[in-house]
């Protein structure tokens, strides 16, 4: 409850704020439950904020990271567009450091005092604000949503100066944008501005994620039956997914692995022909094969089985060895020399790891003990990324 | 330094496996026991492997032996037989060895007429895109009028286990890890003489 005394040279801000506040309904705006006033003073029920001002939060916490950066934008872009979109129309006008308050990943935006409803012909004339964060032509007092714009691009400004990480490109160019002079060069509303870098940044993410160049496919190659192929492909594909990559995993080699997953397996649920279990996600072959198929975003794990005609295609390959005495000699060195193969020998054997780097010259790595294909272990995630990225200096 | 051979052992012994799809452990596991009946129970040994091609000949010694059409190799005091023809096996039974270990494929099940006393072992893995292939082993063997026998898997979980056990109403037995089936450890050898049955 605030109990404030009115000034003297009161316009009307405290109960113009009240006004304003009683018909907002956002996560990212406190509430208002009642006001009344007299004379001499106004009094306020609404929520109580607790948390720290982002400026107070630099000063307790120098660097953010570039995912708590954009996270913060991300809120600040959707409290600004229902604040600029109709039904409501307000134009905040104050927006600073001091005016965001943290609750440790929600913001809120509080102090609505000088805030008023947008005309819709941008003349609106209450020349009020923070100096520092106000466009140039609100100091001629022709205001709209771009105002705001303005003053969320120097806030993105500077919180990405208090970011360690390096900032991508799509977002550095997008507060270019956002803070021209010129209020006809910047974005006509706050949804342009976020879509405008969103999806960008989807995809650097990504490419970031995957590597130098994105990775489409993964074909996993057995030298001979029973090495262990579906469970190795299976077993990549978790770990790209739980590694954020999105993969999917598919069967060429004609043996129906999903079909038989989903009909004994546990927990496992379909839709729109794949499978998911965890983080695993296969596609059923009669859907793979189906005309007209539309394939899903990510990384596909092909598991070739013996076939080595789906290897061609693929910007990666793991050409698996067996690890017993009689598995000498069945890997065929055209496709281990080629330069994408990486050769791994099912379970980790010493032995036939290093007669197989002899004979082919090249890097040899052992897949661990594993038990379950679906759950990732330490060693196998280990396994994993190095080959990424192995494959990432390769390529 | 010289082991006690076991008296109580003297009757020959047949043990078959099957694998139910490649990769199973089949050759590995047989490879184990027949290491185990030779140099530990000191028993004239045989191991036949029932398959027009096999990858055993890559690892064999020089000494060869042969049996009719068969032709074989003493490795690690064991005689193996890679690529052994099913007709010849019925001739095999009247030879002396004590312990005759067969390591059949899925294919082959259908063409051997194998002894009735023989021990008889299933193999292979219980990941859930493996229960077809079970399901093509039991119908075979079904088919063949043969005995079913214990069902033997290397790394079971506990969920795959009770489902196995649940659709065929079998119950599957675990097989410790064996890096190197000549450089058997205690716990191995205690697992295999279970299956040998001492």
């Amino acid at each position: 409850m605030k109990l404030i005394a009115k000034p003297l040279d009161d316009t009307g801000s405290i109960g113009a704020e009240a006004e304003i506040l009683k018909g907002l309904k956002h996560p990212g705006i406190p509430i208002l439950y009642d006001y009344a006033e007299d004379d001499e003073s106004i009094c306020l029920i609404e929520e109580f904020v607790r948390g720290l001002s982002l400026e107070e939060y630099f000063l307790h916490y120098p660097f953010l990271s570039k995912t708590q950066i954009i996270t913060y934008i991300i809120q600040l872009c959707d409290i600004l567009s229902y604040l600029h979109e109709p039904p409501v129309s307000i134009l905040y006008q104050d927006l600073k450091p001091e005016h965001i308050i943290i609750r440790g990943d929600q913001i809120m935006l509080i102090d609505y005092g000088i805030s008023e409803f947008l005309t819709g012909s941008g003349q609106n004339h209450h020349i009020a604000g923070t100096v520092s964060y106000m466009a140039p032509e609100a100091f001629t007092g022709k205001s709209d949503e771009r105002r705001d714009i303005y003053a969320l691009g120097l806030i993105a400004k500077e919180m990405f100066g208090h970011c360690g990480e390096k900032i991508p490109a799509s977002i550095e160019a997008a507060v270019f944008h956002a803070i021209k002079s010129d209020p006809g060069e910047r974005p006509s509303s706050v949804r342009e501005w976020k879509s405008s870098w969103e999806l960008n940044l989807k995809k650097e993410e990504d490419a970031i994620r995957i590597g130098k160049h994105r990775l489409n496919t993964v074909a996993v190659l057995g030298s001979q039956k029973g090495v262990g192929c579906t469970h190795i492909a299976i077993s990549l594909t978790s770990y790209l997914n739980k590694a954020g990559m999105h993969a999917y995993y598919l069967n060429v080699s004609g043996e129906a692995v999903c079909e038989h997953i989903l009909a004994y397996g546990r927990e496992y649920r379909e839709e729109d022909g794949l499978i998911y279990h965890g983080a695993f996600r296969g596609m059923l072959r009669y859907f793979a094969d189906r005309k007209g198929h539309i394939p899903p975003d990510g990384v596909r794990i092909l598991d070739c089985g013996t076939e080595e005609s789906g290897i061609y295609e693929a910007d990666l390959v793991v050409y698996i060895m067996g690890s017993r005495l009689w598995n000498t000699g069945e890997i065929d060195a055209k496709i281990a020399k080629m330069q994408s193969c990486f050769l791994l020998v099912n379970p980790v054997s010493m032995g036939q790891g290093l007669w197989l780097a002899k004979e082919t010259g090249k890097k040899v790595y052992g897949f661990p003990l594993d038990n379950d294909p679906f759950y990732i272990t330490k060693e196998k995630r280990k396994l994993f990324k190095k080959l990424i990225r192995e494959w990432e200096f390769v390529s | 330094m010289f082991r006690k051979r076991i008296s109580y052992l003297k009757k020959r012994r047949i043990y078959i496996f099957v694998g139910a799809h490649p990769g199973a452990g089949v050759r590995h596991l047989c490879l184990s026991l027949a290491e185990l009946s030779a140099n530990v129970f000191l028993r004239k040994t045989v191991l036949l492997e029932i398959s027009p091609k096999s990858r055993l000949t890559e690892i064999l010694g020089e000494t060869t032996v042969i049996k009719g059409n068969a032709v074989g190799y003493k490795n690690f005091g064991v005689d193996i037989f890679p690529e052994f023809p099913h007709p010849e096996v019925q001739k095999l039974l009247t030879e002396d060895y004590e312990d005759i270990i067969i390591s059949l494929s899925l294919e082959e099940i259908a063409d051997v007429i194998l002894p009735a006393d023989a021990a008889w072992f299933l193999l292979g893995s219980l990941k859930p895109w493996h229960i077809g292939d079970y399901k093509l082993l039991f119908r075979k063997l079904s088919i063949n009028g043969l005995a079913l026998g214990r069902c033997l898997s290397f790394g079971l979980l506990a969920y795959e286990k009770s489902f196995f056990e649940k659709e065929f109403k079998r119950s599957v037995e675990e097989i410790p890890f064996i890096p190197d089936p000549f450089l058997l450890q205690r716990s191995q050898i205690d697992f295999l003489k279970t299956l040998y049955g001492v």
